[in-house]
């Protein structure tokens, strides 16, 4: 009986003990995506602190809902989502438990990167899992097109005016200085591409639509038969026959696939395996959203012929 | 023209009905997300002690899921079993997100927060049985399933370290264990749950129990149980579509009250869950139990697990089991099976606590 009292009142102590502080000089920025962490950073500069859940070179679907993710959310400011339910997989029960009504969705410091942004493959009728695991909503790889970046990066300065208003002028002139840089590179991507235009791809997954549309690459398959689905042997074929078809040079894939399967199609098809991140972090050299271009541009030129 | 324009416009209105602009059903756009996850089991080989139907839509459960208002949200969980008239309320709870102090609140029908399996649902098991020390010790498959109120919170801890307290009160009605005879039979239980990453890639969980209640012995007779678990997984981040290794222990210690004296009890289960490729899982366990009642009787037992999933939606597993049952005088009585389960699942069902 004294034992449990004992433990009770240790339990009520624990209980009563006081919350961490949320009071922070810089505002702190939790993101699902270290595409967005990066953004946050090159707009926000010293005034913040981003992180990033997922890492660069795992794959954004099949994040761990670790409880060290709670901390995170829990002091955090504000939470920059993809959306287009990318994260429905782990994100809600972390907000649920995170204690901190601001991050919520209905919530001041929340920020929806898809808002405003060219979202691609839409479903067009009825939605069903015999498609595979299909997002609903649209493809939510859309970061990957260059000018969905500018438009995340004006989303992120607004919202952090809204939040820090002593700040503005500071994220406006980090907002300019990042959009004269992004076209300046988007020049260089262009020329880098312009003898390719056109060209045909197979990729691993469907993640890459919106970066095959604003370089001009024309995605003729999937190694997935369906999203979600590894390759089988029977859709191995298909695709061989069809890049040999089609005169396919190029399989793209990201870094947290397992190369078997495209390293076995390429063998047969004489088509190159690029293998590239797909998120700011996936490789070293990819440490910022630009960069992050520069890798996969130049990897795939580099397999296209190009220098 | 213009008036047979305006003809046929009625005309075409009267065939489909009146002319509203297209907008989402009012009455559906508040729908819960509803989801329904069957458990198939298939049972061959022999067991003579606690045996498993041949064949049994072992569960289905029923998951409607929404947010009430701006302060809570309301999670439902209905099962409907394998005999006609097996419909069960598994969970039903309210909860207040982030109350002053930032406590959680959680009030209706729960599972205890007694270690990690009785927390789960059967759904999230990765094996298809309940391992002995649940049966033995917390009252059979369902474990602590109570009427009640939980209330959690945040400990501030150094280094990352995520610390949660987490105190319930129950009405002390679980069955197989415990059974309230009054209002003043509640049963409290406590945990604490603390969490750290031992790098981006391993992380370790490791927490504490504690619960005690009246038992099916009557008024003034009390049970009481504690439990330490541990959770060990690994899942390197750029190959974690392909590989991980989950291992976890839970060891219960049971007191239980009876007019001959106090019963001491111990039971644990291992399990040691390796991912083979992207679809393929392959398991582990070993349980031993003293039955709570008389802690002379200790049951073994040993299971083999391969678990295969088409998609993230359905599971086929197959598990090898060889059960040790202590019978006392009666010397012991040995189970050997195979057990086959289908699990699938159909609209929303979010994602449960790691």
């Amino acid at each position: 009986m004294k034992k449990n009292l004992g433990l009770a009142a240790a339990v009520c102590l624990a209980l009563a003990a006081p919350s961490p502080a949320h009071a922070a000089r810089k505002l702190r920025i939790v993101t699902t995506l270290s595409d967005f962490a990066s953004l946050a950073e090159t707009v926000g500069g010293d005034r913040v602190e981003a992180t990033s859940l997922a890492k660069g070179y795992q794959d954004p679907h099949f994040v761990e809902p670790k409880p060290s993710f709670i901390l995170k959310l829990h002091d955090a400011d504000l939470l920059i989502v993809a959306g287009l339910e990318l994260e429905i997989g782990y994100l809600p029960p972390l907000l649920d438990q995170a204690r901190n009504n601001a991050i919520r969705p209905t919530g001041k410091g929340y920020l929806d990167a898809s808002a405003g942004c060219e979202i691609l493959d839409k479903p067009a009728g009825p939605v069903s899992r015999a498609m595979g695991d299909v997002h609903p909503y649209g493809n939510p790889h859309y970061w990957l097109d260059p000018e969905n970046g500018r438009i995340i990066a004006r989303a992120v300065a607004a919202k952090l005016s809204a939040l820090d208003p002593d700040g503005k002028a500071v994220y406006e002139k980090n907002l300019a200085a990042f959009e004269a840089r992004l076209t300046e590179a988007e020049a260089r991507w262009s020329k880098a591409f312009a003898p390719f235009r056109g060209a045909k791809i197979v990729t691993y997954h469907s993640s890459w639509p919106n970066f095959a549309k604003y370089f001009g690459l024309d995605v003729v398959g999937f190694l997935e038969p369906k999203p979600g689905i590894p390759p089988t042997p029977q859709h191995k074929l298909e695709i061989i026959n069809l890049m040999l078809e089609k005169k396919v040079p190029v399989v793209l894939m990201e870094v947290y696939f397992d190369r078997k399967d495209p390293d076995f199609v390429a063998s047969k098809t004489g088509a190159k395996v690029v293998m590239i991140p797909p998120s700011v972090g996936g490789v070293p050299e990819a440490k910022d959203y630009i960069s992050l271009f520069d890798v996969d541009v130049g990897a795939i030129v580099r397999a296209l012929g190009g220098s | 023209m213009k008036i047979r324009t305006a003809a046929l416009a009625a005309l075409l209105g009267a065939v489909s009905g009146p002319a509203v602009a297209q907008t989402p059903q009012a009455g559906n756009v508040f729908n819960p997300k509803i989801s329904v996850i069957g458990d198939f089991l298939g049972v061959t080989g022999h067991n003579a002690v606690d045996p498993m139907p041949s064949l049994a839509l072992h569960e289905a459960e029923l998951g409607l899921q929404a947010v009430v208002d701006p302060y809570a949200r309301g999670d439902f969980f209905f099962t409907f079993g394998t005999e006609s008239g097996d419909v069960g309320v598994e969970e039903a709870y309210i909860t207040f997100l982030n109350l002053p102090g930032e406590f959680l609140l959680k009030a209706g029908k729960l599972k205890g927060a007694f270690g990690k399996l009785n927390t789960e649902h059967l759904h999230v098991r990765l094996f298809a049985d309940t391992p002995l020390p649940m049966r033995n010790l917390l009252g059979g498959e369902d474990g602590i399933e109570d009427y009640g109120i939980s209330v959690s919170r945040l400990i501030p801890a150094p280094a990352g370290i995520f610390l949660e307290a987490t105190a319930q009160l129950f009405r002390g009605t679980s069955e197989n264990l415990f059974e309230a005879t009054s209002r003043s039979d509640v049963e409290p239980l406590f945990h604490l749950k603390g969490y750290g990453d031992l790098s981006e890639s391993t992380n370790l969980e490791i927490g504490g129990s504690w619960t005690r209640g009246t038992n099916l012995q009557g008024s003034g007779f009390h049970t009481s149980v504690t439990g330490v678990d541990a959770t060990l997984r690994w899942k390197p981040l750029r190959r974690g579509l392909y590989r991980s290794l989950l291992v976890r222990a839970e060891l219960y210690l049971s007191d239980q009250e009876s007019p001959a004296g106090t019963a001491h009890a111990t039971g644990f289960y291992a399990l040691a869950q390796y991912q083979l490729s992207r679809r393929w899982f392959a398991g582990y366990r070993h349980d031993e139990s003293d039955h709570a009642d008389d802690p002379s009787l200790h049951d073994r037992g040993d299971s083999l697990i391969l678990t295969f999933w088409p998609s993230e939606f359905s599971q086929i597993r197959a598990q090898a089991r060889r059960i040790v049952y202590d019978l006392g005088a009666a010397g012991t009585s040995t189970a050997a099976e195979l057990i086959l389960q289908l699990q699938f699942s159909i609209g929303a069902h979010g994602a449960h606590t790691f």
